[in-house]
């Protein structure tokens, strides 16, 4: 066992990881049984969950995972199927891997019941095996016979044939019986002796699991032919190697696509990166002053060391706001599980689609969201979605649909789940809320006053307390949790049509693609995602003392708007502005500004509260010179101009 | 840095005193961050006047207040005595925003005792109201103590509340 506090540390965010694919995994072969991809994936976390699990003394842990692997394991060499069943006992079996990564020792009774269920998968005639004590198939007790050839140009690529032969014949007990097949060995003449033609067999010993067989081959084994048979099964011709075949050299090239070989990776703790952080920011500054001195002093040698201290200190500076990002896929496979939990328990089929998991926020408002979004999730199914009967009154299809929807939006993120269920009464909420005290018979709210009551402490829209929300919080923690992240929660609902909630979060580190635009002296950015078009503005417009004009675009009238006139910049404009033609709302909006200096890749700083009036703005970006550029909110731009009103909307796909 | 006004007693609390729009005020030291020479100020269009700036402080965008249109006074450039007092401002629920504000002169550092402070009088000042909150004398000067959550709750437009903006 392995006792060093950082290598645990390691241990366990890799542990994390692992069982969140695992889950992924498991919830992806609810679609698609058939896959054998996934079903290898599953295999390969299993598999390292239960070496590293071992190692770090997670022994009980190592043993129960022997067996859900086993399972598996059976999966992959066809003896077994997928079914919803095995989905079930698995997701129930990745929990106990979780309790007891915890520290919790799992129901004993669940663990044997989950056991009992893993072992009927693999040997479905079999009376329950006892737990663990028998060493499973896959061990093949026996032993193995392996056949394989080697990539002919395993030499030139720095391959060690004897070393693999040694590594392998080390995992047998005994003596290893090696035999090798000339067969497709060319005449003397035209052989090259820097390549590979030999066939190998190698009968193993002992208790050796195919898995450990494939490791050994781990880095050539898309490119080899490989065959593992246990010892004892009679020696099926090598040519046709029989269906039950333990590896079947065709399966390897579907295996390997799903893993696209992605990046390394290195973990690394959090703290670090705010170090980071806290230096460059320091950085930045000191290289500002360095970059006036040396335009103050006009010493050139000095002007050329200053500007490449600014060009590394920017990009040293995105690299390490870049950091932080990650994506929200990383919490995704959660809400995959919970809806699969939720249809099973709640008996309401429904579909659940993540859009945009790729939008990239900061790690540590990733990890805080994860719990308001299942809440929000929970109640969508709970209260939202009607039972399949009800919904077939209501003349719509039997499966529910809830979405969830991520985008960037200025210097915000929006997060939207919405249902296609019942929707929200505003008449039974006032009810209900004068009912609790909230507010009085005669207060007159507004319809989003009153929708936003849901939010308050002590309301709860469902007579009867569930269990699946009502653990003791309710839809006021996710409010507070929001407001704490400096966010909102705007509730639009449609009775009979579904229920949205939308969360606004503002991003201090989010990085957005940005198109910085000069006015006068002054600089702004425009997020790039909203820019549609830029064009000349038309030779000779002019704006006078308005604000906007309305010209065609493109077939399309638009109110292009003059920056200069609605931030009161008082310079003549420039000789050949341009309009740059945003997406605002279902329509565009031209913007005049003088120039375009690029587009950037901007950290986005929010803004201070004080000024949280100024809706024009989604935020700051400091730009490598140290100056300070506010980034447009197009959404706000365009309504302040009269557009129709733009509310902060996800769009749900029909 | 704490930005709760502890209670005033017989030790003397540490206060920085400065000038601003023509008259001293003071401001508890440890609710100064830090003191700073002018910085390139960036426009915010469309705020209100007297926040109508913001500055980077290493890499952090911080408001900046310029008292000076609250007074009424008029905008002068700056002079080499001008510095930016970078605050906490604080709001309810412990949370803390930061602000610079402009000021013309930072005079110096002064221990105040609670039995020297007197009311604020509630006319005949040159200032808006609820922005300080007491008086100390000075030789044959004043010295008024800036109250940071009255001035930038009662006329800055900052909400009391935390998280609600």
């Amino acid at each position: 066992m392995i006792n060093d506090p950082e290598a645990e540390a390691i241990f366990r965010q890799e542990a994390d990881a692992l069982t969140e694919s695992l889950q992924s995994g498991l919830l992806s072969l609810k679609a698609a049984p058939e896959d054998a991809a996934v079903v290898a994936q599953v295999f390969r976390d299993l598999h390292t969950l239960k070496g590293t699990g071992a190692m770090f003394g997670f022994g009980r842990m190592a043993e129960f995972i022997h067996d859900f692997e086993t399972a598996f394991e059976a999966v992959r060499d066809g003896r077994a199927t997928v079914d919803d069943n095995l989905i079930r006992v698995s997701l129930r079996a990745h929990d106990i891997i979780i309790d007891m990564l915890a520290g919790d020792d799992p129901d004993p009774s669940v663990e044997a019941e989950v056991l009992a269920a893993l072992h009927r998968v693999q040997d479905p005639t079999g009376a329950p095996a006892p737990m663990a004590a028998t060493p499973a198939p896959e061990a093949g007790g026996d032993g193995l016979r392996v056949s394989f050839t080697l990539p002919e140009d395993l030499l030139d690529i720095g391959g060690n044939p004897a070393a693999l032969i040694a590594e392998l014949t080390a995992l047998g007990t005994g003596d290893p019986a090696l035999s090798v097949c000339f067969e497709d060995l060319p005449a003397l003449a035209t052989v090259d002796p820097a390549r590979l033609y030999l066939r190998w067999q190698v009968t193993l010993a002992g208790d050796v699991s195919a898995q450990d067989v494939e490791d050994v081959f781990l880095f050539h084994s898309d490119r080899m032919d490989l065959r593992i048979e246990p010892l004892g099964t009679p020696k099926p011709a090598p040519a046709t190697p029989t269906p039950n075949a333990v590896q079947k050299p065709a399966a390897r090239g579907t295996q390997k696509t799903p893993q696209t070989r992605v990046e390394d990776h290195i973990r690394v703790p959090a703290t670090r990166l705010d170090g980071i952080m806290d230096q460059v920011g320091e950085m930045v500054i000191a290289e500002a002053r360095l970059s006036a001195l040396a335009a103050a002093t006009g010493d050139e040698a000095l002007g050329d060391v200053a500007e490449t201290i600014t060009r590394l200190t920017a990009g040293l500076r995105d690299q390490a706001m870049a950091l932080r990002m990650t994506p929200l896929s990383t919490i995704t496979g959660r809400f995959h599980r919970l809806a699969h939990d939720l249809a099973e328990s709640t008996g309401k089929p429904f579909d659940l689609h993540i859009v945009g998991e790729e939008t990239e926020l900061d790690k540590s408002l990733i990890e805080k969201l994860a719990e308001p979004l299942m809440h929000i999730l929970r109640n969508a199914v709970d209260h939202g979605l009607e039972t399949p009967e009800g919904r077939a009154a209501a003349g719509k299809p039997a499966r529910g649909l809830v979405v969830i929807e991520a985008r960037h939006s200025g210097a915000d993120i929006l997060i939207g789940i919405s249902d296609d269920g019942r929707g929200l009464n505003p008449d039974m909420i006032r009810e209900r809320a004068i009912e609790n005290g909230l507010i009085a018979p005669t207060d007159q709210l507004s319809r989003d006053h009153l929708l936003s009551l849901i939010l308050e402490p002590g309301f709860s829209t469902a007579t009867q307390v569930t269990e699946l929300s009502g653990r003791g919080i309710g839809t006021d923690v996710v409010n507070t949790m929001v407001r704490s992240m400096r966010g909102q929660v705007i509730i639009d609902t449609e009775e009979g049509q579904g229920t949205r909630f939308i969360l606004r979060l503002p991003l201090t580190l989010a990085i957005v693609d940005g198109l910085l635009v000069q006015v006068g002296p002054e600089r702004y950015v425009i997020p790039l995602a909203a820019v549609s078009a830029i064009l000349d503005m038309p030779v000779g417009l002019d704006f006078g003392d308005s604000v906007a004009k309305v010209l065609p675009v493109r077939g399309e009238l638009v109110s292009v708007l003059s920056l200069r006139r609605t931030f009161g910049i008082d310079v003549p404009p420039a000789k050949h502005p341009k309009m740059i033609l945003v997406q605002s709302g279902e329509g565009h909006v031209g913007i005049s500004v003088d120039r375009i200096i690029r587009v950037e890749q901007t950290v986005v700083k929010q803004l201070s509260p004080l000024h949280r009036e100024v809706h024009a703005f989604g935020g700051a970006s400091v730009q490598p010179d140290g100056q300070i550029a506010l980034i447009l909110d197009v959404a706000a731009l365009g309504h302040m101009h009269g557009r129709r009103a733009i509310r902060p909307s996800v769009e749900v796909p029909a | 840095m704490s930005a709760v006004m502890s209670q005033f007693g017989a030790t003397p609390q540490d206060h920085m005193v400065f000038s601003m729009v023509g008259s001293l005020f003071a401001l508890r030291l440890n609710s100064v961050r830090e003191v700073l020479r002018p910085l390139p100020v960036t426009r915010v269009p469309m705020a209100n006047p007297c926040t109508a700036g913001l500055i980077n402080v290493r890499g952090t965008v911080v408001p900046l207040v310029d008292p000076r249109p609250l007074w009424g006074a008029e905008i002068t450039p700056d002079t080499d005595d001008t510095r930016i007092l970078i605050v906490d401002v604080p709001r309810r629920g412990g949370e803390v925003i930061v602000a610079g504000i402009r000021v013309d002169l930072v005079r110096t550092v002064l221990p105040v005792l609670g039995v020297e402070v007197r009311p604020a009088p509630h006319m005949g000042l040159d200032w808006p109201t609820g922005i300080v909150s007491g008086v100390v004398g000075w030789g044959d000067e004043f010295v008024y103590l800036l109250d940071l959550a009255g001035l930038f709750t009662g006329h800055l437009g900052l909400s009391s509340e935390a998280g609600g903006g």
